[in-house]
């Protein structure tokens, strides 16, 4: 077999094998092992964050985490739930002065979030998927943006 | 297929005409339908749309600011009291601010779907999007550290990102709002724009169908009105009735085929009068012939009735004679043999033997008897020359064609009127040397007499009555003049007509001049009259020696 075919075997190999390290760059939402589901729509979990559900299927409250100076997965995720940051954020406010709950608790870096969902029971966060463990139960992938 | 407009009927002439104005009209209507629709699109755009928007963007601001100024209230609030209801008046705002924004994005879908939406709204959204997110997190920040009590953190927080934050906010928003009136003054100036184009076109169309609609009635004028006119004008020709008339056929529609038909008729009518004329022409010499043959036929009427009024008169003139012949023979022979009878019996007389008283007596008496004798004889020799003339002029035994002798006839006709013939009138005969001629003598005597007769009555005694005769080359000619009153102008002109008299009820022999022109005619001759009222008349007869047939020479019957 002579060499430039090699290489260009070698290439296509390369790009069959690249979506699965584009994976590595999804934006996964990411929950506490012990929330009573293993998978959420994404309507539903604008239904949490919007606060218009608050609680699990067991009854136990949803807490829910935000990351703070990541733009590039928070616009993932708020563009995902067809809300823009300061809409939600908007939409937060609201809440938090008609006293009827806080804002999500918010933390720097995908690992600091998957390590808070990790040690925080009924929590709900978003990272990376390079930065989830085994820690956190993965509920939705969000796909690849369309080109 | 080229065909000229003046030869389309008449009522696609109109047709065309009003299709073509209504199709202005129509394309007209439609554009301004067309135009009147964007201009409310315009209008819709700026008061659904843009105005709209510019409401929910100043309300977004004047909330943010007053959001702010609250916040700052909170800052220096002393009690929780005045935190909750400052808390409060907060929500209101983020409430209304919400609803603006929620407005703002239906305003901004609807904008997209009518395609009026510009990409710098979008970027300009962008930048305040971004300026109200970095508030709002600053916002939880500035809550959880007054809620921590950490009051001078607090103030920090607000000094350091909410305050530029807010003042980003409605820089975005003021930008937006600019940006937005921008727009709909594009939207505005888009409606006047299309408001000038549908005066400018309007004006053109409504112009282009005054023109066209004049140009389009003097068309039709020209093609129906002129010529229909035209037609009139050859009508009220023909009705005054020169039929020449004729219409000038350059179209073929229903005029000019109405034209067509027109010198069609009026040709008929040309040919049809002209052989009227013709035909009443021929009647007219038809007419005129008729006249002459009926003319002919009474002349000829007249002479036979002339012709048997002689004959009768002849006949009876011829029996006459015979019966007074027989006894005037009688009588001249009765007195032939008185005659010898008184001669013998002078003889006896002179033998001596009887008394001479006796003798003397009986001469006497004889005297008597030769005088009587001699005065029968005399009368007995007139009578029967007076027969002799009557037959002479009857000419009864002898009226046919043969050689006559001029002289003689008028001798004769002289004696028949001898006894009319006043004795102061005096008869001066200049007879010329005349060869005998062939004629018809019973005819020429009527003639003489008839001429004779006139010139006896036109004479009042004395007077004197010249007949001439002379004889010229192959004919004789005979001039009777008269001293008497002769005949006016207007009587001489009709002298001849037949029964020229003044009682038309009956056949009248009149002059009998008419007569006469019919004989001298028959014998090829000519009769002539020259008078002078007062003066007298002269007739002229001329006669040919050898009569030569004419046309009026038919057998007598």
């Amino acid at each position: 077999m002579p060499t430039p075919w090699r290489i260009i075997l070698g290439l296509l190999a390369v790009l069959a094998c690249s979506p699965a390290s584009a994976a590595e760059s999804d934006v996964c939402i990411i929950a506490h092992l012990d929330v009573p589901i293993d998978e959420l729509s994404r309507g539903s979990i604008l239904d949490f964050y919007t606060g218009d559900i608050r609680q699990w299927s067991d009854g136990s409250p949803v807490v829910l985490f935000d990351q703070e100076d990541n733009d590039t997965v928070r616009d993932r995720f708020f563009s995902f739930l067809g809300k823009s940051s300061s809409r939600m954020r908007t939409l937060w406010m609201k809440r938090m002065l008609a006293g009827e709950g806080e804002p999500p608790a918010t933390y720097g870096g995908d690992s600091a979030m998957v390590a808070a969902v990790a040690s925080t029971p009924s929590a709900i966060g978003f990272a990376q998927r390079s930065a989830v463990t085994d820690d956190v139960k993965v509920l939705l992938v969000i796909p690849e943006r369309e080109p | 297929m080229a065909r000229r407009f003046s030869d389309i009927g008449l009522g696609t002439k109109q047709a065309v005409g009003f299709g073509f104005i209504l199709l202005i009209t129509i394309a007209l209507g439609f554009f301004l339908i067309t135009q009147v629709n964007a201009l409310r699109k315009s209008v819709i755009d700026v008061t659904d749309l843009y105005l709209p928007r510019i409401i929910a963007l100043n309300t977004i601001s004047q909330d943010a600011v007053t959001l702010h100024l609250l916040q700052l209230e909170y800052l220096r609030a002393e009690d929780d009291g005045q935190r909750r209801s400052i808390t409060l008046g907060m929500s209101v705002l983020v409430d209304g601010i919400s609803a603006a924004l929620d407005q703002y994005d239906s305003l901004r879908t609807t904008a997209e779907q009518r395609a009026i939406f510009i990409e710098s709204d979008r970027e300009y959204f962008g930048r305040f999007e971004e300026r109200w997110d970095d508030y709002l997190s600053a916002s939880f920040a500035f809550f959880g550290l007054v809620q921590a009590d950490s009051t001078d953190a607090a103030q920090q927080v607000m000094g350091s990102e909410m305050t530029p934050a807010i003042q980003g906010v409605t820089e975005a928003i003021e930008t937006l709002v600019q940006n937005t009136i921008r727009e709909s003054d594009v939207a505005a100036d888009e409606a006047t724009a299309t408001w000038e184009k549908t005066r400018t076109v309007t004006r053109i169309a409504v112009f282009a169908a005054v023109v066209l609609a004049t140009l389009m009635a003097i068309l039709l004028v020209r093609l129906t009105l002129v010529p229909v006119r035209r037609l009139r004008a050859a009508a009220q020709q023909i009705e005054t009735g020169d039929l020449s008339a004729s219409v000038a056929v350059n179209q073929r529609d229903e005029i000019g085929q109405l034209a067509i038909s027109f010198n069609r008729m009026s040709d008929s009518l040309r040919r049809a009068r002209d052989k009227e004329a013709e035909q009443a022409k021929a009647l007219r010499a038809q007419y005129d012939e008729l006249q002459a043959t009926l003319s002919e036929l009474r002349s000829t009427q007249e002479q036979l009735l002339l012709k048997e009024k002689m004959a009768s008169l002849g006949d009876m003139v011829a029996g006459l004679a015979h019966e007074i012949n027989n006894p005037i023979g009688s009588i001249i022979a009765a007195n032939d043999t008185a005659t010898r009878a008184t001669s013998r019996v002078r003889e006896l007389l002179d033998d001596n033997s009887l008394a001479d008283e006796t003798r003397s007596k009986l001469t006497r008496v004889l005297s008597v008897l030769a005088d009587t004798q001699g005065i029968t004889t005399t009368a007995g020799e007139r009578i029967a020359k007076l027969i002799q003339s009557l037959k002479n002029f009857s000419r009864l035994d002898e009226a046919e064609y043969q050689v006559v002798d001029i002289h003689a006839g008028i001798e004769s006709t002289l004696t028949l009127l001898a006894n009319r013939i006043d004795s102061q009138i005096l008869i001066e005969r200049e007879f010329g040397d005349l060869p005998r001629i062939g004629a018809y003598p019973s005819l020429l005597n009527q003639v003489f007499l008839n001429v004779l007769k006139n010139a006896v009555t036109a004479i009042t005694p004395p007077g004197s009555i010249r007949i001439r005769t002379t004889s010229v080359a192959e004919a004789v000619e005979i001039e009777i003049s008269d001293t008497g009153i002769g005949i006016p102008p207007e009587r001489l002109e009709r002298i001849f007509d037949v029964g020229f008299t003044r009682s038309a009820s009956r056949i009248k022999m009149g002059s009998g001049l008419s007569t006469a022109y019919a004989i001298m005619e028959r014998h090829g001759g000519e009769i002539r009259l020259q008078s002078h009222p007062g003066a007298g008349t002269t007739v002229y007869l001329r006669l040919p020696v050898e009569l030569r047939p004419t046309h009026s020479d038919r057998p007598a019957k």
